[in-house]
């Protein structure tokens, strides 16, 4: 039988995991977001000092699983004897995890701006910063915005993961239940749908993010030639 | 003449990789003057064109624009004396106008005086509406690049240049890639700015507009200058044949 009653005593605590889990995952996204400029910077810069760490990195990220790269972090941050609550640690992880993937989405979006609009640019005397700025950043978010919207749902459902150094959110919170009142189904369901929550409200965030854009990008998407 | 100097090159060659495009090009232009650069693709028109505000790194030579060195590299020297000095005093039209699709026509034209003018964002938005009335589309102000016809696209191009003061205007192939019934609109515009004095350089295909506008027509081909002078030289009495066989191949007759 499934139990509600004990879904409802313990959703208050269940919410208090949810709000930890979409903190620590906004805040790992931002981070990664900026990181992940920062890194795809570096990467079409030109100079191989820049670019090759940014290679070896993201290589790195890509090549090994994200528990085995957040326990390098957990046990390497108290190796050097830095000492960092563990939901800081999980979000550091989880930002250094995603803004690899998104470097190389920058990097991506950076190379297939077409030429022509930097030019303009740099004819009316523009800085580089100013360029990257004004055009090339707003033209590479508006092409990646799926690419980045599964990216930041990753980062969500990757959040679960942290729970494993300790840090009590939305699953753990949910494990710990589990383990005084042995009602697993009830309680797994109802972190599956607070997940499942957090994800729509991000996709809904975004939505709205594109329906400014198709002002610009006309209804199919599609860019001018 | 007694006029000051717009542009002075001397000595300018450019190599894409080992293919030399410009040998060795030298031209004077004085303010006011509006210069047609024709000839075949791949004569080096565009190239040349693009050196003038460096979008185009030279390979050597010196350029002048009015009384500022642009650009100074002697043969043999590693890097240029001197490359990209302070203001840009140039505007450039494109082939393909390069409006920026996120920014309506408003935004394109304000954008670059409150950036790198830091103009005072009322002032620059009147003068942005004053451009946009000359060239007839001060009505698509709020609207963005892609609603409008290239046409329109390319007038607001040339507001968004103008926009910057420049003393000198540059066009690289401004109606090539219009419809042939947008043409005339963008070539108006073209015609009242240098009805104005505007000192314009203008590579184009279009032959009569070099015919009935410029003072001087310059006639390139492998990367340089072959002939020059006034359009009734060059299209009547050209000497060269590489000029005799180019104007036979296109349509142009204006001169009969």
């Amino acid at each position: 039988m499934f139990e509600f009653e004990t879904v409802v005593k313990y959703l208050p605590n269940l919410l208090h995991g949810a709000l930890l889990t979409a903190g620590i995952s906004a805040g790992a996204i931002v981070l990664a977001f900026l990181g992940g400029i920062l890194l795809s910077q570096m990467r079409v810069s030109g100079l191989k000092v820049l670019q090759l760490p940014v290679r070896a990195y993201v290589s790195f990220i890509r090549g090994v699983p994200f528990i085995i790269q957040l326990f390098v972090i957990y046990y390497g941050i108290s190796l050097i004897g830095v000492d960092m609550p563990t939901w800081l640690i999980g979000m550091l992880a989880l930002a250094m995890n995603s803004a690899a993937y998104q470097s190389e989405y920058f990097r991506a979006g950076l190379e297939s701006i077409p030429p022509g609009y930097i030019e303009a640019a740099r004819a009316l005397d523009m800085s580089k910063l100013q360029i990257l700025l004004r055009i090339k950043m707003p033209l590479v978010f508006a092409k990646l915005v799926p690419p980045l919207t599964n990216e930041f749902i990753l980062v969500l459902k990757n959040s679960a993961i942290v729970s494993i150094i300790s840090v009590v959110e939305l699953l753990r919170t949910g494990q710990q239940i589990i383990t005084t009142t042995y009602r697993p189904t009830e309680i797994y369901i109802m972190v599956a749908a607070i997940y499942l929550v957090i994800n729509l409200g991000l996709m809904l965030l975004i939505n709205l993010y594109r329906r400014k854009q198709s002002v610009w990008t006309g209804r199919s998407g599609g860019d001018r030639a | 003449m007694g006029s000051s100097v717009a542009v002075e090159v001397t000595g300018l060659h450019k190599k894409f990789g080992d293919q030399l495009v410009l040998k060795g090009i030298d031209l004077h232009i004085d303010m006011g003057e509006v210069v047609g650069i024709i000839g075949p693709s791949g004569s080096g028109k565009s190239t040349l064109l693009r050196c003038l505000n460096l979008l185009e790194t030279p390979t050597e030579g010196v350029i002048r624009i009015q009384d500022e060195v642009l650009y100074a590299r002697q043969a043999g020297e590693a890097r240029p004396a001197k490359s990209a000095p302070g203001k840009l005093k140039t505007g450039m039209v494109f082939q393909q106008f390069n409006l920026w699709p996120h920014m309506t026509v408003l935004e394109n034209v304000i954008e670059a005086p409150l950036r790198v003018k830091k103009t005072d964002k009322k002032a620059a938005i009147q003068k942005a509406e004053a451009l946009l009335a000359k060239v007839g589309l001060l009505e698509k102000r709020d609207m963005h690049p892609i609603y409008l016809s290239g046409g329109q696209q390319q007038r607001v191009a040339i507001a968004r240049a103008l926009a910057m003061e420049p003393e000198i205007m540059l066009f690289d192939e401004p109606t090539s890639a219009l419809d042939p019934e947008l043409v005339g609109d963008v070539l108006r515009v073209m015609k009242d700015l240098a009805g104005e004095g505007m000192t314009m350089i203008v590579v184009t295909h279009e032959m009569e507009f070099a015919a009935n506008v410029a003072d001087r027509v310059i006639f390139m081909d492998q990367g340089a200058i072959v002939e020059q002078g006034t359009p009734e030289t060059i299209f009547r009495h050209s000497q060269s044949p590489r000029l005799q066989q180019f104007l036979s191949n296109t349509s142009f007759t204006a001169f009969g």
